[in-house]
């Protein structure tokens, strides 16, 4: 049979039984924490009670998969920290999954809005926005998610600008994301950044990771699942890694056969001529 | 069934019917995807629209104007400040010049001013960002008498010689021969070896999104009416 003549659609259905077995099997292969996320869970670990911090939450539904994990795992996390967080946006359809993640993983412990957390909600503005925060968050949101008047919010008194906040952790699907984050706040301020963000960007910013300006990066579904691990809250991410796993090794043998199909006709094409 | 109201039950099923039609797609481009597709821009656009409205031209603009104009509190220092919001909800409203024909020049001055304020901040926030951080990470210790021989072998070393070897591809002011053209050709090798690294995380990416609508036609919809597939605590 000539590969090359082979309906895509074939491989699209085995593509499918491939990934849809193993999630219904619910396999689900130890996961080994990358020295990446560990960077990341001991860094906010080790804040100090009374800490601030703040979690962008830059991504939409389109990237959900990745990202509704990370976020999950972050708030589990943070629920059982004496810390302070401050809630951004900048992405306007990100206001739901972050309040699902408050209501599945935050709120359980015990955390009360307004003391333990403030929601500012989305801004548009991207680089902007983030400049502004660096001479006040209070004029660049002056209310919460809730129209509250942010100087009425016990959580923020004493916090006037980014320069009042211990860590950043930013979860980025694109742009206005990470980039901007580190372009506008990072690289002007220097406090502690960290980033999880979509598979499709994280080959992008490995070497801010390596240049010391991020503390660590989670990428995509694995990045996910690693925090999962890490929290010790199993969910989406190290579930959804068993047929991931398949989906990527079907891939590599559909190269090899691809491979092979190519040095088999272009040999017989040589023959011909 | 779930415990859920009715609403609720029209939202779960309208996101499964989509999920499918855009899924349709694989097959063959057709109407059933088209009217997906044309849904989701449409609802997504009506969603930002009333979103920014309420999160930023209301508490942002509307709210400080009206505390100024109708003799509210205004901390002391701020009236002046508050009084510039005039500016930019002027070039906002000359956005919607573009919708006239004979005016439409005015947006121009709007998107002047946002081109040029959007440049200038990245221009000084690129430059530190990529011109100084990152090639200051690129100065590496690769004295093997700190003890870290792997450190200087596996990562230090390939860094030093990737940027140097990379940045010699990209020379085009000399024709790449002998030493140079070895050394272009050696950046070749890590240009690609970053491609497939982009590749197998854009692998990734999609077969990820692909288990997240897994994830939602059976831990979320398919559960709600069979109770066969609950989805992780």
């Amino acid at each position: 049979m000539n590969l090359a003549k082979l309906d895509r659609r074939w491989l699209y259905v085995v593509m499918a039984v491939v990934l849809v077995v193993p999630f219904m099997a619910r396999i689900v292969f130890p996961i080994v924490p990358s020295d990446s996320a560990r960077k990341i869970y001991d860094a906010i670990e080790a804040l100090p009670d009374g800490s601030v911090i703040l979690v962008s939450a830059d991504y939409d539904p389109g990237s959900e998969a990745e990202l509704y994990p990370m976020n999950l795992a972050l708030f589990h996390q943070l629920g059982q920290k004496n810390v302070k967080m401050i809630i951004t946006q900048l992405w306007p359809q990100a206001g739901p999954l972050v309040k699902d993640c408050l209501d599945k993983a935050y709120l359980p412990h015990g955390k009360k809005e307004g003391v333990d957390f403030v929601n500012l909600g989305y801004k548009p503005g991207g680089l902007i926005l983030i400049s502004k925060c660096n001479e006040s968050i209070l004029k660049a949101f002056p209310e919460d998610v809730n129209g509250t008047p942010v100087k009425d919010i016990p959580v923020l008194k004493g916090i006037e600008s980014s320069n009042d906040i211990d860590f950043f952790m930013i979860l980025s699907a694109g742009t206005p994301g990470i980039r901007e984050w580190l372009e506008q706040c990072q690289s002007q301020i220097g406090k502690p950044m960290a980033s999880g963000m979509t598979a499709v960007s994280a080959p992008d910013f490995f070497q801010y990771e390596n240049s010391g300006q991020l503390i660590g990066l989670l990428g995509g579904l694995r990045g996910a699942a690693d925090y999962e691990a890490l929290v010790g809250k199993p969910g989406r991410g190290v579930l959804g890694m068993g047929p991931q796993s398949f989906g990527h090794l079907l891939i590599i043998l559909f190269i090899v056969i691809g491979n092979i199909g190519y040095l088999i006709s272009r040999q017989k094409a040589r023959r011909a001529a | 069934m779930a415990d859920l109201v009715w609403y609720q039950h029209v939202g779960l099923w309208v996101a499964t019917l989509m999920t499918l039609a855009i899924f349709t797609f694989l097959y063959k481009d057709n109407p059933i995807y088209k009217m997906a597709e044309h849904v989701f821009v449409g609802v997504a656009a009506g969603y930002t629209v009333a979103y920014l409205f309420w999160s930023a031209f209301v508490p942002n603009l509307y709210r400080p104007l009206e505390t100024l104009f109708t003799g509210g509190e205004i901390e002391q220092g701020e009236v002046f400040w508050t009084w510039m919001l005039l500016i930019p909800a002027l070039l906002g409203a000359l956005f919607f010049a573009r919708f006239h024909p004979k005016y439409g020049w005015l947006s121009r001055w709007s998107i002047a001013f946002m081109v040029g304020a959007y440049a200038g901040l990245n221009l000084t926030g690129k430059f530190r960002l990529d011109l100084m951080l990152q090639p200051a990470a690129t100065f590496v210790n690769l004295n093997p008498a700190n003890g870290h021989w792997n450190q200087v072998l596996i990562y230090d070393l390939p860094i030093l010689l990737g940027v140097l070897v990379c940045l010699t591809y990209f020379f085009f002011s000399k024709p790449h021969t002998g030493f140079i053209g070895v050394t272009a050709r050696t950046g070749i090798f890590f240009l690609m070896a970053a491609f497939g690294a982009s590749f197998g995380y854009t692998v990734m990416a999609r077969i990820s999104l692909f288990i997240g609508r897994l994830q939602f036609l059976f831990w979320e919809f398919a559960n709600t009416y069979t109770q066969w597939f609950p989805p992780p605590t």
